[in-house]
């Protein structure tokens, strides 16, 4: 059996809509010790990794390991119904093969109730990627999420290049650059750098799908490394952490 | 027309797939197949195919503009392939859809004058006809588009199997299933249809995703080998051997191919059976097809001008909306052409 209840439902949204830019069915792991979701895009370009553990919510019941899958787009859907007022529960119907996702609104106390059905196959236990990254930022997520908007209005990809003072993300195309520049404490939070300078390519699309997730967190974590994928770590409200995985683009 | 073995193929063998999961792949596209499959789902309602003012049909090119466009946005890589001259043991069959197109012509009249038109576009599918000039504006759309394709020898799915055994493409890309019988080690198939398409005779619409069949997966799941399904395919009848042979169908040809091991056995125990032509020159064929070795894949950055110079000044293409398409291919150019996006399945080990 596995029940839940977390009283952020709007920052639940972000989550879903972050699941949704990657992959079509959200495979959900449930355990005594929390939930975990770990799924790669279809075109293995991405890959998200969400750990809500059961401390993150109100209420949490989970006898075993419950594995279950979803449409992320039904999910999604439902979730954005939610609003600041609400509390989120979600219950596990197995027989009945379904999710339910009820909405309890603290001040009028109105319940809404949703079941989404869950979808035939199994849970792929994936691991993340066990590589080393040279270098490691710390930001406000909204500074990160300034950075992708303003790099998308001139091109499609982003070079981060980070010195031992310095993260800067350029992006360049014929006829326009955008180049920012941000130092430890101006406004980064830490920057840590294991050689001289580091240097990688992403897609701008790929890294919009993150920007959700920034909506839902106060600050984040970039790693990368030289012509590999970068680590985007997002903590969640009361102790989840959402990872996303973007490979990086060959020049 | 191709071989039809769909009954034959297990449907564990048969793997709906996603696009973006065919993100950096090369795909020999059968060129035929595709121009043939545009030219008979782009028609207005009475089956009337797009034209521009001259009267010169465009479906197949307003086909083979969005659909490649569309397929290089998810990453894949397109080059196409082009049939050459038929071989001489095709003659029977290419005199058979002659008559089938001749007939469906006169039957798409007869249908448009009784005002049926649901009938009329039947029909009118059916009389599709593929002419050299609209393969020469194909070719010349491909090269603007920086699209690369090859002039197969004979049949253009020989060479694409050729080119994919060679490990130049991935997998070809086909309706039918021949390719396999000349050995490429992956069919996908719905490539270029993929989407929501309506049911003919019906007011219902499914929708179709490109599915693959693995050749050494399929063999191992028949228990046969490629040469015995070559067997299978010349009694079920093949574009050289239309027909197949009478009262055998998938279950009776697998059962005396296993039974027997090979068709110049089973020949046999049929001495009355009739084939237009020897069929083992057919099997020859099918193992040794003429095929081009001597091309050149290249992708290129589309040349704009010359896109907007054939469809928009030569055959009245919106202009607007091929400007928008252009923006799509080039963006799909240099994201997944000319600045490559990796995949993380490079780093787990």
């Amino acid at each position: 059996m596995f029940r839940a209840v977390y009283s952020a439902t709007s920052k639940f949204k972000y989550i879903a809509q972050t699941l949704v830019k990657v992959a079509d069915i959200i495979p959900f792991l449930a355990t005594p010790e929390g939930i975990i979701v770990r799924t790669l895009s279809p075109d293995k370009t991405t890959m998200i990794s969400l750990t809500l553990p059961a401390t993150a919510f109100d209420e949490y019941e989970c006898d075993g390991e419950e594995g279950f899958l979803v449409s992320s787009d039904e999910f999604n859907r439902v979730v954005k119904r939610g609003t600041r007022n609400d509390i989120l529960e979600l219950t596990l119907e197995r027989e009945l093969k379904r999710l339910r996702i009820i909405f309890r609104d603290k001040k009028t106390g109105v319940i809404r109730t949703f079941n989404v059905q869950l979808r035939e196959g199994s849970i792929e236990k994936l691991s993340e990627p066990k590589i080393e990254l040279s270098a490691t930022i710390r930001m406000l997520a909204s500074d990160f999420k300034n950075i992708v908007r303003d790099a998308k209005m001139v091109g499609d990809e982003i070079e981060f290049i980070t010195t031992k003072d310095k993260f800067i993300a350029v992006t360049e195309t014929q006829q326009k650059i955008y180049r920012c520049i941000m130092e430890l404490d101006k406004p980064l939070i830490s920057l840590i750098v294991k050689k001289d300078e580091v240097r990688s390519t992403y897609s701008i699309e790929l890294l919009e799908a993150t920007l959700k997730a920034a909506m839902a967190a106060n600050t984040l974590t970039l790693e990368y490394g030289d012509n590999m994928p970068a680590k985007i770590e997002f903590d969640m409200p009361g102790g989840g952490i959402l990872t996303y995985w973007v490979a990086p683009r060959a020049k | 027309m191709g071989v039809n073995l769909r009954e034959l193929i297990p449907e564990s063998v048969r793997k709906t797939i996603e696009l973006p999961a065919l993100r950096g792949k090369v795909i020999a596209i059968d060129a035929y197949n595709a121009l043939y499959q545009f030219l008979t789902a782009i028609r207005q309602p009475d089956g009337t195919p797009l034209m521009d003012s001259k009267g010169r049909i465009t479906s197949h090119l307003s086909g083979l503009f969005y659909r490649t466009i569309n397929i290089m946005e998810y990453g894949l890589k397109p080059v196409y392939v082009f049939d050459g001259k038929p071989p001489e043991i095709k003659a029977v069959e290419i005199a058979r859809r002659k008559k089938v197109k001749e007939e469906a012509v006169k039957k798409y009249e007869e249908a448009l004058a009784r005002g049926d038109l649901e009938a009329a576009k039947r029909y009118a599918q059916m009389s599709s006809k593929l002419t050299e000039d609209m393969v020469i504006d194909a070719k010349k759309l491909l090269d603007a588009m920086g699209v690369p394709w090859v002039q197969a020898k004979a049949e253009g799915e020989a060479q694409a199997a050729y080119m994919s055994r060679e490990g130049d493409a991935w997998a070809t890309a086909s309706q039918d299933y021949d390719s396999l019988l000349f050995g490429a080690p992956r069919l996908i198939r719905n490539l270029t249809i993929t989407g929501k398409r309506k049911l003919p005779k019906k007011d219902v619409y499914i929708e179709i995703k490109p599915e693959i069949i693995e050749l050494e997966a399929l063999l191992k799941a028949l228990g046969i080998t490629r040469e015995q399904l070559i067997d299978i395919a010349i009694l079920l009848g093949t574009d050289y051997n239309p027909e197949g042979v009478k009262g055998i169908g998938p279950k009776r040809a697998m059962m005396l191919i296993k039974t027997y091991g090979s068709l110049e056995r089973v020949l046999k125990i049929l001495p009355r059976t009739e084939f237009p032509i020897d069929p083992l020159k057919i099997k020859e064929y099918f193992l040794k097809p003429p095929v081009n070795k001597d091309y050149k894949i290249e992708w290129n950055e589309p040349d704009e001008k010359s896109i907007i110079d054939l469809l928009c000044k030569e055959h009245d293409f919106s202009e607007t909306r091929v400007r928008n398409a252009i923006e799509r291919l080039k963006k799909a150019y240099r994201e997944h052409i000319k600045g490559k996006q990796l995949g993380l399945e490079l780093w787990f080990s």
